[in-house]
């Protein structure tokens, strides 16, 4: 285990700042990811979540439906299940509710913030994004006091790609951030999932994701979908023999 | 394009690893060690087989027939395409970061990407028994580079080997743009369902048969 790398002082803020790069936490990274890699990632929580297990992103709209709402809870609560880190970004709509079911199942998560861990956006997610310092794990790429712009999202959310093993898109609209996650998630080699509900709404950019790789996720193929996921992060694969 | 759409009846294929895709009784540690060895190639291959010397491992542990007829230093190593096109022209996928590591350690002669998958096809793994892709479709999504300088003896490298289909239409594609060349597979890890593994370790030489639409892989 590695240590909870920072403490959250009386007043439920940040007191100190750990920043480690993200071959400290994910091993060994190849070329095509470390293209959009970040130099350093900010850590506030237990760094444990990055180095061990297997870590899934949940994404998708900040204005979802009730539906896509619940959809992204019960992915949550499933994975939870399977021991999977749930990953999100702490956005209204799915990522809120991606985070709140993995901790209401008893599971982890992982929130890759679009703003240094000393903002918090929305700010109606003070108190989760506080839970999930305390519990979980909160993982910038931006220096605390550093300025938060339109480009910090996309950015944000090609960091999120990088730390997950599969990334899933529950419900997003024709120009939603989560394309860009979706993208980068195939340029890494990693798993893209558009579920099934998602894959039937006809937008362009959900044809052309699949046309590229991107799987449709339904309760068909979800066991085959649960079974690929690996069962321990890059760094404890590569400590094993595989011979 | 491909030259011909007919496919053949049979193609030569040799493996290295087995992989036991589900938990079997009686698999000792050797069906965990391939499902692990499984994602470590699917999920980093090049770091991977870095770390561990795979290739040098695979040299090693094939025996000379196997090595000079497969990855010989006459062989022209093709990369198998993975199921979807690429977008990006800098990513890299298992079978590429494998052949490249198959030419530091000896292996082959020169690696060239001449298959390109210019329509995707369902990922086997997540598709059921009737929607799994042919020979067939797999031939029709593929497109095959001429190129001079290939050689007589070439190999399409994969990194699994399942049914074979993936691998028959690409040793057939690579065949009607290179007729007077000898084309075999090489998959790194064969799968095998339903076997309690006992190591994963077991070099073998095989043949993808087509029967009607269907492929079957012996062993």
């Amino acid at each position: 285990m590695v240590a909870t790398a920072m403490q959250l002082g009386d007043d439920g803020r940040v007191d100190t700042y750990v920043w480690k790069t993200p071959e400290d936490l994910l091993g060994p990274l190849d070329e095509v990811e470390r293209k959009h890699a970040p130099e350093q990632l900010w850590i506030a929580g237990d760094a444990s979540l990055l180095t061990h297990g297997a870590r899934v992103s949940i994404v998708g709209s900040r204005k979802a439906s009730e539906l896509g709402l619940r959809r992204a809870a019960k992915l949550a609560h499933l994975l939870v299940q399977r021991g999977v880190t749930v990953v999100s970004g702490l956005a209204e709509g799915i990522d809120a509710a991606a985070h709140t079911q993995a901790i209401l199942s008893g599971g982890r998560t992982v929130a890759v913030l679009g703003t240094p861990l000393d903002k918090t956006f929305p700010a109606m997610h003070r108190d989760l994004q506080a839970e999930i310092i305390r519990s979980h794990l909160a993982v910038s790429q931006f220096a605390p006091g550093s300025s938060t712009t339109r480009a910090s999202f996309p950015m944000r959310n090609r960091t999120m790609a990088l730390v997950s093993d599969a990334t899933v898109i529950i419900e997003a609209g024709a120009k939603s951030g989560t394309i860009h996650q979706g993208w980068e998630a195939l340029r890494l080699g990693r798993a893209l999932y558009i579920l099934e509900s998602l894959a039937r709404c006809g937008f362009e950019w959900v044809d052309k994701l699949r046309d590229h790789g991107a799987h449709v996720l339904s309760d068909g193929n979800r066991e085959e979908f649960m079974d690929s996921l690996p069962e321990e992060s890059r760094i404890e694969r590569f400590a094993q023999s595989p011979f | 394009m491909n030259g011909s759409r007919s496919l053949p009846s049979e193609v030569p294929f040799a493996s290295f690893f087995v992989y036991a895709p589900r938990p079997v009784p009686g698999e000792g540690d050797a069906g965990p060690k391939s499902r692990r060895l499984v994602r470590s190639i699917k999920n980093e291959a090049h770091h991977f087989s870095v770390r561990w010397n795979l290739a040098e491992f695979v040299r090693n542990g094939l025996s000379g027939k196997l090595r000079e007829l497969y990855l010989g230093s006459d062989t022209t190593l093709v990369p198998m395409p993975g199921h979807a096109p690429l977008r990006d022209q800098d990513s890299r996928w298992p079978a590429d970061e494998l052949c490249t590591e198959f030419l530091k350690a000896g292996l082959g002669a020169q690696s060239l990407p001449l298959i390109e998958r210019v329509h995707r096809v369902s990922k086997a793994a997540f598709s059921s028994a009737s929607e799994r892709p042919t020979a067939s479709r797999h031939f029709e999504s593929f497109r095959c580079m001429a190129q001079i300088g290939v050689g007589e003896c070439i190999t399409v490298v994969d990194d699994v080997i399942t049914r074979g289909a993936t691998m028959l239409a690409a040793v057939a594609a690579l065949q009607s743009v290179y007729p007077g060349a000898s084309v075999r597979g090489f998959a790194l890890i064969r799968t095998m369902s339903d076997v309690a593994l006992q190591s994963v370790t077991e070099p073998v030489e095989g043949s993808v048969v087509l029967r009607g639409d269907e492929t079957i892989r012996r062993p």
